[in-house]
């Protein structure tokens, strides 16, 4: 490979790139662009509305559904402990009987 | 108004004056796009490159100017530009043609400086580039483009494209070195 040519080749692709000039803008560019960038917005917004609309929908049946959610947990919570409790109490003789092995 | 004004102005729902950012930096960001994708295909990456910046405005931080950033995002479609092309496999410039290879031969090892001045006025001259620039990694295409072609210090570059000093530096020697061995394997033929 000869070097010297080699950076005459480099040198002269050096020279091409800074004489790049660059092409104008086309025509109503900025037009094209904010016809996209305002579709863009809409449905920007159009996610928000159908997340108001969807949450103002279904918060009322939600939050019903939590509460019932929540006041069936805490109830078998109790009846649950107060089970355990009771067996507790009652020592592993009554254990046998629940579990059916003394009559 | 200025700039930061303006994107305060966008954010805050008056999406018609994006178009002051579009008209006031287009001009400017084909002329650097230009500079990394083929002339013909620099308007469509433009017009990529305001759409991405309007759905990232939120990010933007007034802290630097806004060119800036802009910028920033031009170069990552320029970047994204040719992952895309290697991607689908596409030659966006065809093998180099008997008139370049025969070009190539023309120059000589010790051409005068005018010389060199008008071998680069060809044609031959373009499409040797093109082709050359196309055989790069398209990050390191993109950081050759900016430190050597354009000139432009290491310390903008880092900051252009978010990397560390190092980093533009290695990247800067090693895609230098690739697009001499590249064109070395040109002359070997």
């Amino acid at each position: 490979m000869d070097d010297g040519r080699l950076d005459q080749i480099e040198q002269v692709l050096v020279l091409r790139a800074r004489r790049r000039h660059p092409s104008a803008l086309p025509a109503g560019f900025t037009g094209v662009v904010m016809r996209e960038v305002r579709a863009l917005a809409e449905r920007r917004n159009d996610f928000w509305s159908l997340f108001a609309l969807a949450a103002r929908r279904f918060v009322p049946a939600g939050a019903l559904a939590a509460t019932a959610a929540c006041g069936y947990a805490l109830v078998s919570e109790r009846v649950l402990s107060q089970a355990l409790l009771t067996l507790s109490l009652h020592g592993s003789g009554t254990s046998y009987i629940l579990a059916g092995l003394l009559p | 108004m200025n700039d930061a004004e303006i994107v305060r102005r966008v954010l805050a729902g008056d999406v018609n004056a994006y178009a002051l950012l579009v008209d006031g930096h287009g001009p400017r960001m084909l002329g650097i796009i230009s500079r990394h994708v083929p002339p013909d295909r620099a308007p469509e990456v433009a017009h990529e490159t305001f759409i991405r910046a309007f759905e990232k405005l939120g990010t933007y931080r007034a802290e630097s100017p806004f060119g800036h950033w802009l910028v920033r995002i031009a170069l990552r479609r320029c970047a994204d530009f040719w992952r895309d092309k290697a991607r689908r496999r596409e030659t966006v410039f065809s093998a180099l043609g008997p008139e370049t290879m025969d070009w190539i031969e023309s120059i000589p090892s010790d051409a005068p400086a005018g010389g060199l001045e008008t071998l680069a006025e060809e044609n031959e001259a373009g499409t040797l580039l093109d082709w050359a620039l196309g055989q790069l990694a398209p990050d390191d295409r993109v950081v050759l483009t900016l430190t050597h072609m354009d000139g432009q210090p290491l310390a903008d570059v880092a900051e252009l494209m978010g990397w560390s000093l190092a980093k533009v530096k290695v990247r800067s020697f090693r895609a230098r070195r690739k697009l001499r061995e590249v064109l070395g394997h040109l002359l070997d033929r």
